[in-house]
């Protein structure tokens, strides 16, 4: 390496110095100030949409039990435990019509209201109680979905996941068979399967 | 000639049908399943997004030309007749150049983007003898390849707003720092080597560091990059070009999902050349001094970035950005810019 790098071959003009501190400055100020959701839509409202939007799709392409779902006009029930990631995006679920019922969505607690759902959404914030929780809904047939790391694994049906930008789901078939539920080839065919 | 790394992200420009189906009001209920499977989270946006969601790949394509002509002495101009009374037997009055240039980025994680570039330059200079006759020269070959890292170190690609991204680079002395033609452009005359500014490469290994700042609000996007490039030791010419700096600031407002002008200011300085190339000894232009090499120049520039929505090249950009300098402070004479124009098209997947 040479060290005679001269001043004037470094030297930098005043104007590009005062304006380079200046942007800098403000860059730092405004990352470390401003909010990240500044924007009319991020990235993680669309990952929500998407998600939602499959958990409607789950319904069209899995069969419950006949003695499971409501009857025509009925309510099929989406109950969600934890701190609910989705925030507006499950908005557009709510009222809508599938199978003949209207679909809701709604908080539970674990461990109750669980019987009245055809869907168990659990959230990232009952990762240390998953355990538990799975086990309050072996007796349910419900079907269960998360997006926490090896939920499918562990005994959970369906599990998100990201890979590419892209939202792509696990299906643990046994847990789904236990459960009485009916997954079709089309939901399987896109799934990444995995067993317990 | 350094290329700014500049892609400007606007995360309120989505495509909101980018996968074919519709989502009014955040609603996706409509689309298939295999809609759902193939939709991006991160999703394309007719101004790019500079670093990459993980495991997404992009390469692109851009051409661009810059003209240069007039000689300057600081931020003056100066006739030929001047600079041949300062003892130079012959003087550049034009050069144009076209560079073509392709590009590939993968990002392995959300917070790192990988990059690299290679171009191709095709350069013509017209001289001016002191008698007043005329020649021109040509050189073409690749230039030197470029690699980098970029590192988001404050915010996140996946909710937009303000990020802070780490650019870590490194150039590659590929181009050659050889390069020769006719003398005097006599195609009976031998070959001689051509001046600093026709070779295609810097001859030494040159780290490239720099820092990005990326906004976005609403249709509104803006941004900031600083990037250097910093020479060490001598090539085997027996010298080195000067550091490089650069300073760009742009903004940007998405008129439609798939259209967006932007405007950018690009400051660069570079300094002289360190050493010099005994082939360059009895050049009679100023353009073969080492020590006439430094220079400032402030340019503003304007863009039409477009988004392609349908076909085969879905949610591919489109960009053509064109620009004059507004400064320029040159150690000379040395030939100035008149203007500059690019395109460029990426097709992301």
């Amino acid at each position: 390496m040479d060290s005679s790098n001269t001043a004037k071959n470094t030297r930098r003009p005043a104007f590009l110095k005062r304006l380079e501190r200046a942007v800098l400055l403000l860059a730092f100020g405004a990352a470390l100030v401003c909010p990240a959701g500044l924007h009319a839509q991020s990235a993680v409202q669309r990952e929500y949409e998407i998600k939602a939007a499959y958990l409607y799709n789950f319904i069209r392409y899995i069969d419950w039990p006949a003695d499971t779902l409501p009857p025509a006009g009925g309510t099929i029930t989406i109950g969600i435990i934890g701190d609910s990631p989705f925030g507006p995006a499950i908005d557009p679920l709510k009222g809508k019509q599938i199978k003949g019922c209207t679909l809701a969505v709604k908080s539970i607690v674990a461990g109750k209201d669980m019987d009245q759902c055809q869907i168990v959404f659990i959230c990232p914030s009952e990762k240390g109680r998953l355990p538990e929780i799975l086990g309050q809904l072996k007796e349910t047939r419900a079907l269960t979905v998360s997006e926490i790391e090896g939920f499918a694994t562990q005994g959970g049906i369906i599990n998100f996941i990201s890979e590419r930008n892209k939202v792509r789901f696990e299906i643990n078939p046994e847990a789904a068979r236990r459960t009485g539920l009916n997954v079709s080839s089309e939901l399987l065919k896109l799934a990444r399967l995995v067993k317990s | 000639m350094a290329v700014v790394l500049m892609t400007i992200p606007v995360h309120g420009m989505v495509m909101d049908g980018a996968s074919g189906g519709g989502a009014a009001n955040g609603d996706l209920t409509g689309l298939s399943l295999q809609e759902l499977y193939d939709m991006d989270i991160v999703q394309p946006n007719v101004l790019g997004g500079h670093t990459h969601p993980a495991g997404e790949a992009m390469v692109g394509y851009d051409y661009m030309h810059t003209s240069m002509t007039g000689l300057y002495q600081g931020t003056h101009q100066i006739s030929s007749s001047q600079a041949f009374g300062e003892g130079f037997g012959v003087v550049h009055t034009d050069m144009e150049m076209d560079m073509q240039m392709i590009d590939a980025m993968y990002a392995p994680s959300d917070r790192l983007t990988l990059m690299t570039m290679l171009n191709y330059k095709t350069m013509s200079m017209e001289h001016l003898r002191s008698d007043g006759s005329t020649f021109s020269q040509w050189a073409q070959g690749f230039g030197d390849v470029e690699a980098m890292g970029l590192i988001t170190i404050l915010g996140d690609i996946r909710k937009g707003g303000n990020r802070l991204v780490l650019n870590v680079g490194m150039s590659f002395p590929t181009g050659s720092i050889g390069i020769k033609d006719h003398a005097e452009g006599n195609p009976n005359a031998p070959d001689a080597l051509l001046e600093y500014i026709m070779q295609m490469g810097s001859g030494t290994y040159d780290p490239m560091p720099g820092l990005t700042y990326l906004g976005d609000s609403g249709r509104w996007s803006w941004g900031a990059q600083n990037m250097e490039t910093v020479r060490f030791g001598l090539n085997d010419h027996g010298y080195r070009l000067g550091n490089e700096y650069r300073l760009s600031a742009w903004g940007a407002y998405g008129i439609t999902d798939w259209f967006a002008p932007s405007l950018r200011l690009d400051g660069s300085h570079w300094g002289e050349i360190t050493g010099s190339d005994p082939g360059l000894a009895n050049n009679p232009t100023p353009e073969g001094r080492s020590y006439l090499r430094a220079g400032d120049r402030l340019d503003l520039l304007f863009g039409l970035n477009f988004l392609i929505p349908k076909g085969i090249f879905k949610c591919s950009r489109f960009m053509i950005e064109g620009g004059i300098p507004v400064y320029q402070n040159l150690e000379g004479p040395q030939l100035g810019t008149a203007w500059m124009l690019s395109a460029g098209f990426t097709y992301g997947f």
